[in-house]
């Protein structure tokens, strides 16, 4: 069991928020929201600051894409496999979410991922976002494509995103060497 | 004359090409007649290009050289799309070859091209005329990967652009390749595209 008071910000837990939430994912084309501050302000530093700590590891398959992975720490996993975290999906999306599938994720210069043919997402897209300052000029962004690009997703700190990945791909585009050191840390998967 | 005397004999070049790991490729130096080339690359910087963008790549490109109304570039294009010209790749590749297309390309910093194979229907060989020259910490070197089981692995050839190298590979499903990101204000500037079977 998981307590959404001690994790979501107060205005998730407000029901008419909730309902307009539903009512703009619905309204976008394709649908989605992006849900800003979603996590408590606590909660978020505590989550951010044990992703620090992580070991992470290359993942490298050239044509596929190259970034840093880690395991999701316990109470973060907690939470997004939780019934209630679901419950919250299926209220905003209107669908029934039986399962989440999550990776952790580090995008720094040089890192991509690439559309390819076997790539076929469906269901609700997630990312829960642990950037603090991204600039879209240095890559990164996610893109979502359906031939063209259809939406395109750039980081901002403790924001949920939810896309209705129907019909799309998406990418994360190349990051160039003007990133720097800066890294962009997420939550990523998608909600059947 | 466009070619450098020194290549006149495609045979010689046959087995560095076919034996080449990881896969077939060859890097031409000084192929060109040098004067003409400089011209070549001063017609060059006056096309108009546009930028591309995708998961894949970023870069700026011209239209196919074919159309273009740039009397040097008509030349060289000419040229290289000469039925003796086809032969002679044709030979040093022992591939059978029929025409070409060709674009300009400009990689200016933070452009990039990511690995792929180049497969697409009649590509045979492809090839890279460099129009510049860029250090290694330039970036913008072509890069050949391994392939194991299909699948590419890592990076075993990386190949700095130098000013009028013609490179050569085949288009297989094994030729995976890729153009490093170009770091400094330097630009890559090359005459790129396919001799399709």
């Amino acid at each position: 069991m998981v307590d959404l008071r001690n994790l979501l910000a107060d205005e998730y837990l407000d029901k008419e928020t909730i309902k307009a939430a539903a009512v703009t994912f619905a309204k976008s084309n394709p649908p989605n929201i992006q849900l800003k501050n979603i996590l408590r302000q606590d909660k978020f530093n505590q989550f951010a600051e044990k992703l620090n700590a992580l070991g992470w590891e290359k993942k490298y398959v050239p044509e596929t894409g190259c970034y840093d992975h880690a395991l999701i720490p316990l109470g973060l996993s907690d939470f997004l496999h939780s019934e209630e975290f679901k419950m919250l999906i299926s209220f905003i999306t209107h669908k029934t979410i039986h399962q989440t599938r999550a990776e952790l994720c580090s995008f720094g210069h040089r890192d991509y991922t690439l559309l390819y043919d076997e790539l076929r997402d469906s269901g609700i897209f997630f990312q829960l976002e642990f950037t603090s300052q991204w600039d879209q000029n240095w890559g990164g962004y996610t893109s979502f494509t359906q031939d063209e690009e259809m939406l395109r997703i750039v980081p901002s700190s403790n924001t949920l995103v939810l896309v209705d990945c129907k019909n799309m791909k998406h990418f994360t585009k190349y990051i160039c060497h003007k990133a720097g050191q800066h890294k962009r840390i997420l939550v990523e998967g998608l909600l059947k | 004359m466009w070619m450098n005397k020194k290549y006149r004999y495609p045979e010689k070049y046959e087995p560095l090409f076919l034996d080449a790991k990881p896969f077939e490729h060859i890097v031409l130096r000084n192929f060109f007649a040098k004067e003409k080339l400089k011209k070549i690359l001063a017609a060059f910087k006056a096309q108009q290009f546009h930028s591309q963008s995708s998961d894949l790549f970023q870069f700026s490109q011209t239209n196919d050289l074919k159309k273009t109304k740039d009397k040097q570039l008509k030349e060289f294009y000419h040229f290289f799309s000469s039925r003796k010209f086809i032969q002679y790749i044709s030979k040093l590749t022992k591939t059978k070859l029929k025409k070409i297309n060709m674009s300009g390309f400009t990689y200016s910093s933070t452009d990039y091209l990511l690995p792929h194979d180049d497969r697409l229907e009649g590509r045979k060989i492809a090839y890279i005329v460099n129009l510049s020259k860029l250090k290694e910490a330039d970036g913008g070197a072509l890069e050949l990967f391994e392939v194991n089981n299909s699948r590419a692995t890592k990076v075993v050839r990386s190949y700095p652009p130098q000013f009028n190298s013609l490179v050569l590979f085949k288009v297989t499903p094994s030729s995976f390749h890729q153009v490093s990101e170009v770091l400094s204000d330097k630009k890559r500037y090359t005459l790129t595209g396919w001799f399709h079977g």
